[in-house]
């Protein structure tokens, strides 16, 4: 009872902080909670049922039992990974790890009621995705579906989660082990992260120079559906239990099947407990310890300017942090390969001038999106600075130039992707030199006014208090806030764009740059006001 | 001879109205007025459901009939059709003002009713025969309803001009006359495109101007104007009294009123009733502004903006933009979907909470209710095709064909008069739970937009702040440079004057009215348990936290009014040992002394000097995150040093220290005093603080408890320790 009691408290205090629940004020307000949560369920079942229809009756993707069972395996895997590295900050190198290790609880205690606590995040996460995707599939999927579906959906929910979760604790042990090795030498982390994305893409490269040319899509279509049909079998046949646990759904259902689901759960949870329960306190006590020690070599004392000062100190920050360095060039990497492999698949297809100019729209719209992925990164910039801001409050200077010094970082690894990104554009497409030219110049006005979004978001929500005391700022909204905002930004552009030259091409060119011009130059007043007045005033 | 009878009557009346106003109470003279202003309204709405006969005149000489698509010859000379036509309008503004005026205690509808009505009243009754020509055409009669109702409605309005011009001058206000009557002139362009005849620009330039739709640009023109023009309006009225606000809604919604009306016939059919979503929403919208009724308002607000909204991004009109039915279409939907969104910019009606979206969910429910029912019981004559609320078309139904088979599937069946009447109960159902969603999504924006918008204010009214604040100082400096001292005599202290802070929302204060004044050359402890307001000061006092009421000066520098000039002279060490933890101690030394300016050289002798006093040497060029607790300390403590503070601030200094370190930061405390400086800090280790301190003040619950002289508690042998308890309180406890 004494251990429930402790095991309670500390999941609770956990929660709390991760500021997943929050205490309502009465009744009405948990009724409306309960319901807005229900509606939010019930609006993204509706958008799975209709990409299912749109599969199902225009795209001709058959929503059966075989793509089900794809999407469930892929989200699985994708979950096992995400854990494993999830696990490794928040398992083992947690900040909140020294004040749970003093409270009267065994280690077994803290570790359980840490894998609880994730376990209940992956369970509200699926609430959002597995649950409208068999609610979805039961409605408008392809392939019959009995009462025993629907009974069998709340024993998915709660089985599911449990096997990425403690797969990813087994898992974890050795990653932190590799992740030690790589920390000790962080040139040779950031040479093997980029080894891997090297190597990805490679083979998309390898896989993109199959496209026949011309692409005739409607021509093509039906031995691309049928191609894909098997790839999805095909891959099937890897995900052995999976079978048998979706297989639970469907009147196919033997005893059998249900005893892999709970059996696979159970003896992975069993494994969790065996293997990485020992090794919790061991390895926190042993990371803990202070064994880094890296000597740089013995600088000047020289004076700086005030902006110069915090350019260098981001700079060196970065450099010094294999984690943020390597996000950093992955940002580099990825806009050219992917403005590579759109381009490729573009030029391999005949258009027409609608045609074109949807090319235009769609290089902006996808190019966009990873801009809004890399930028969102900005929106807790500040927050990152966590009990350090305690410095530049109490400095005497103007130390909002502070965040000018971490826009220009972005700024700077931004516009080198871009011109990696838009050489390689230019080398594959067929739009003219010039167009290229435009195109790079409007892609950076809107890139540069979503950045100075994003950051806007952080001065306006600063969440320091979090990043002092757990190293992080769990579901922080600023980031969510940044990349909806870019995700819309893109949407929008891509719109315009087509719907702009539409009308006429080289007239829908002067009005897309005055359109991304005043973007920008909104974006920048609106950016300057709020940090001439709101900087300052951020109290930590 | 009809014209002189007009005059006549309208002169006795205005006599009678200015002898009630001499002989009776002044309630009395406010309901005729009232009283007539509503005649005036059953009038104005009976001659807005005739149609004229000039609505398809063209100044040109032709008259074309559309239904018949023949041209027909004018009866009217170019001058006269194009004067007439310019007289209606005014006629409509003239009208309307006449209406509103005696409820609004508005200057300008008063001066319009003073100043333009009476004139319009005048040409009005010189006109009078080309104003029936219009309507009825060349063969008016002067007995005929029409004939009398607009005899009797220009008579009402001349006797109303005439009544608010006696007004006028008995109340002698002609103050401000001039700026009176420039408002009056800038605001009546506005006023009278608010009313602007939809008839209009079809008699001057025929079917022109493209069609309105498929985003057209003329398509694009009407949504940016949607959007332009109710953000203007706030933009201009959003800082006015609650009655010319009110004013404005109400203006809007009479105009939106005989916009609307405007191409309505009598007798209306069944199939003619306004009793699709945006019809409704004019009428309501008029009824929750006049009454400040909050349930309509909402159901307006929530469920007819939205209808309005859809129709103007996909309008389903197609004729050129000049004619009658166009404009018709825009002026409608325009209306319906600004004029119940200004209710709320313009702060006429709070904001929305649950309460009222369940009370615009009600009336939407009975609204549809009736609608599913009355659509069933219209269309049951078979010469009879409604579909009010457009739920039935195509327009839905054809998008979605599983819907068809719902609608036709699920239908409930009565006999109503000689035929059966359809209601389509489980794709109503459906409609009303997709719109209710919608509500919500659209809840959701409104949600969005007043943050913005709440945000903007706040970052307008903040700035304003800051710029007063610097105003502020350049007075009290009284021509010094507000880079000087403030306070001049406190140059070498720190002073708290009614210092208190509060946390954002919190109701109690962190630190209540704390004073006190710490010397140059002094140690100074501050004591007080875990939460006692120690930090809270300090924070204030170093510029981490603003400050709620009073002053803190430090070395007389104000540390709100010139922080930058304050935090110059202050050294801070916090409390929670935040380096960056990548860079090396000289990096992170050098980075702080950066942001104080510090030379080249002094940096230099500074950093040598306490590297080698905290033995630093070793570890002084690695990564500050393989240091340890005290050696991070110590780093901080050097950055706060690396400028020579005049003022020193220690937060637990020593808290988690071994000997060494904490006799190291002692010994730098006592020199750093020593030299002439201020050493200010916090601690909750009373030998400490007995060791090495001036001076101590005690603060229990966010007060001040007492500022104490060590010298003098020694020669009165009085325990520092025992002190501390009796003044918070420990003892007892």
């Amino acid at each position: 009872m004494a251990t429930y009691n402790r095991l309670q408290t500390l999941v609770a205090m956990q929660l709390t902080n991760r500021k997943m629940f929050k205490k309502m004020k009465s009744k009405m307000h948990a009724v409306a909670y309960v319901l807005l949560r229900v509606l939010v369920i019930a609006v993204i079942t509706a958008i799975i049922a209709g990409v299912m229809m749109i599969c199902n009756s225009l795209l001709q993707i058959k929503v059966d039992r075989n793509l089900l069972l794809f999407i469930i395996a892929f989200s699985q895997i994708i979950s096992i990974i995400g854990f494993t590295n999830g696990l490794v900050n928040s398992l083992y190198l947690s900040k909140d790890n020294a004040i749970l290790l003093q409270f009267p609880a065994r280690h077994s205690e803290i570790f359980i009621s840490k894998m609880v606590v994730n376990y209940i995040v992956e369970f509200w996460r699926n609430l959002n995705f597995i649950l409208p995707l068999l609610l979805a599939f039961g409605i408008m999927g392809q392939t019959p579906v009995d009462v025993g579906y629907w009974l069998t959906i709340p024993l998915f929910l709660v089985f599911l989660p449990l096997i990425p979760l403690f797969l990813g604790a087994i898992l974890s042990i050795p990653l932190m082990y590799a992740k030690r090795l790589l920390n000790s030498i962080p040139l040779l982390q950031t040479f093997v992260g980029l080894s891997f994305l090297g190597l990805v893409i490679y083979w998309v490269i390898k896989i993109v120079a199959l496209i026949p040319t011309p692409l005739r899509l409607l021509a093509n279509y039906n031995s691309f559906i049928t191609g894909f049909n098997q790839f999805i079998v095909d891959a099937n046949s890897f995900f052995i239990g999976y079978q048998n646990i979706v297989n639970c759904l469907f009147d196919t259902r033997t005893v059998w099947d249900f005893l892999i689901l709970i059996g696979t759960g159970a003896v992975i949870v069993a494994l969790a407990y065996f293997l990485a329960m020992p090794l919790f306190f061991k390895i926190i006590s042993h990371f803990s310890e202070r064994s880094v020690d890296n000597k740089h070599k013995k600088h000047t004392n020289k004076q700086r300017g005030v902006f110069g000062s915090y350019f260098i100190k981001e700079i060196t920050t970065i450099m010094r942090t294999p984690g943020k360095l390597f996000s950093f060039l992955f940002g580099v990497v990825t806009l050219p390969f992917l403005l590579y492999v759109i381009n490729t698949i573009f030029t391999a297809i005949n258009t027409s001038a609608v045609g074109d100019s949807m090319i235009i729209g769609f290089n902006l719209m996808i190019g966009l999106f990873l801009a809004a992925a890399n930028n969102s990164s900005a929106a807790e910039s500040i927050s990152r600075e966590g009990a350090e801001f305690t410095v530049l409050k109490t400095a005497p200077s103007q130390t909002y130039k502070m965040v000018w010094s971490k826009v220009l970082v972005y700024e700077i690894f931004n516009i080198i992707s871009l011109i990696f990104g838009f050489t390689v554009l230019a080398s594959i497409t067929d739009l003219s030199a010039s167009e290229v030219v435009w195109l790079f110049l409007v892609f950076i006005l809107i890139s540069s006014g979503h950045l100075l979004w994003s950051v806007q978001f952080d001065i306006l929500n600063p969440r320091l208090n979090d990043v002092a005391s757990k190293g992080t700022a769990y579901n922080n909204p600023n980031v969510g806030k940044s990349i909806l905002a870019g995700l819309l930004t893109a949407v929008i552009f891509c719109a315009v764009t087509i719907f702009f030259m539409v009308d006429s091409y080289v007239g829908g060119w002067v009005k897309l740059i005055l359109f991304a011009v005043a973007f920008f130059v909104v974006r920048l007043a609106l950016f300057m006001a709020n940090l001439r007045v709101y900087f300052k005033r951020i109290e930590f | 001879m009809t014209e002189l009878f007009i005059s006549l009557g309208a002169i006795i009346l205005i006599v009678a109205l200015i002898a009630i106003a001499r002989y009776t109470n002044s309630k009395v003279i406010l309901w005729v007025t009232r009283g007539l202003s509503i005649a005036l309204f059953g009038l104005f709405t009976f001659m807005l459901f005739q149609d004229d006969v000039i609505s398809d005149i063209l100044v040109g000489g032709v008259k074309i009939d559309p239904d018949e698509f023949t041209v027909i010859p004018n009866f009217m000379s170019d001058v006269e059709l194009a004067w007439i036509n310019i007289l209606r309008w005014l006629n409509t503004l003239s009208v309307l003002v006449a209406m509103v005026a005696p409820w609004l205690k508005v200057k300008t509808l008063n001066n319009i009713m003073c100043f333009v009505a009476p004139i319009v009243f005048i040409l009005d009754i010189i006109f009078f025969r080309l104003h029936l020509m219009a309507i009825s055409g060349p063969e008016y009669s002067l007995t005929s309803a029409s004939s009398i109702v607009l005899a009797i409605e220009i008579a009402i309005m001349g006797v109303l001009a005439g009544y608010f011009l006696y007004k006028k001058i008995a109340e002698r206000d002609w103050e401000n006359i001039g700026k009176q009557l420039g408002i009056m002139y800038a605001i009546l362009p506005f006023m009278l495109l608010s009313v602007f005849p939809q008839n209009f620009l079809f008699n001057f330039v025929g079917n022109a101007g493209g069609e309105a739709e498929s985003f057209s640009l003329v398509h694009r023109w009407w949504i940016y104007l949607a959007i332009i023009v109710p953000v203007l309006i706030t933009i201009a009225f959003r800082k006015t009294s609650e009655e010319v606000r009110r004013t404005v809604l109400i203006w809007l919604s009479f105009a939106g009123f005989s916009q609307f009306f405007y191409t309505y016939e009598f007798p209306l059919s069944a199939e003619g009733l306004p009793l699709h979503l945006c019809h409704t929403a004019i009428v309501l919208v008029m009824i929750a502004y006049i009454f400040k009724c909050k349930p309509v308002f909402y159901f307006t607000y929530f469920v007819n903006v939205i209808g309005a909204l859809l129709a103007i991004v996909m309008p389903e009109t197609s004729n050129m933009i000049t004619t009658e039915d166009s404009l018709h279409f825009w002026f409608n939907h325009w209306y319906a979907f600004f004029v119940p969104i200004l209710g709320i910019t313009l702060k006429y009606f709070p904001r929305p909470n649950f309460k009222m979206m369940r009370g615009a969910i009600y009336i939407f429910t009975i609204y549809l209710v009736a609608i599913a029912f009355l659509n069933g019981i219209i269309n049951a004559d078979p010469n009879n095709s409604v579909d009010y609320f457009y739920v039935y078309e195509n327009f839905i139904v054809g998008k979605f064909e599983f819907l068809r088979s719902i609608k036709d599937g699920f239908v409930l069946e009565f006999a109503c008069g000689e035929g059966v009447a359809k209601v389509f109960w489980l794709y109503d159902i459906i409609i009303w739970v997709a719109y209710v969603f919608m509500m919500f999504i659209t809840w959701l924006v409104y949600s969005y937009c007043y943050k913005i918008s709440d945000h903007y204010a706040e970052l307008y009214a903040l700035n304003k702040i800051d710029v007063l604040g610097i105003r502020e100082l350049k007075k009290q400096m009284n021509g010094r440079k507000i880079t000087e001292p403030i306070d001049l005599k406190g140059i070498d202290m720190i002073k708290f004057e009614h210092f208190s802070k509060r946390y954002g929302s919190a109701k109690n204060y962190s630190v209540k009215d704390f004073n006190l004044e710490v010397k140059a050359g002094e140690v100074f402890g501050f004591l007080g348990h875990n939460g006692s307001g120690k930090s809270t000061t300090i924070k204030s006092l170093v510029g981490i936290h603003s400050i709620t009421e009073g002053t803190i000066t430090v070395c007389g520098y104000d540390v709100e009014k010139q922080p930058l000039q304050a935090k110059k002279m202050i050294g801070y060490v916090s409390d929670n040992h935040a380096v960056y933890e990548h860079l090396t101690g000289r990096e992170y030394i050098n980075y702080v002394a950066d942001l104080y300016e510090v030379s080249e050289a002094d940096r230099t002798a500074r950093m040598n000097k306490y590297v080698e006093m905290f033995n630093l040497q070793d570890a002084i060029d690695r990564e500050i995150k393989g240091y340890s607790h005290g050696m991070k300390q110590k780093v901080m403590v050097i950055s706060s040093l690396i400028h020579n503070p005049k003022v020193w601030v220690l937060d637990e200094p020593l808290t988690g220290l071994d000997p060494t370190s904490a006799y190291q930061i002692k010994k730098c405390m006592t020199e750093h005093a020593k030299q002439g400086n201020i050493v200010f800090f916090s601690s909750h280790v009373i030998e400490v603080v007995e060791k090495i301190c001036d001076r101590i003040a005690i603060i229990k619950k966010g007060e001040m408890q007492g500022v104490y002289d060590l010298k003098e508690l020694r020669e009165k042998d009085v325990s520092l320790e025992e002190l501390y308890l009796g003044n918070t309180g420990a003892q007892d406890e």
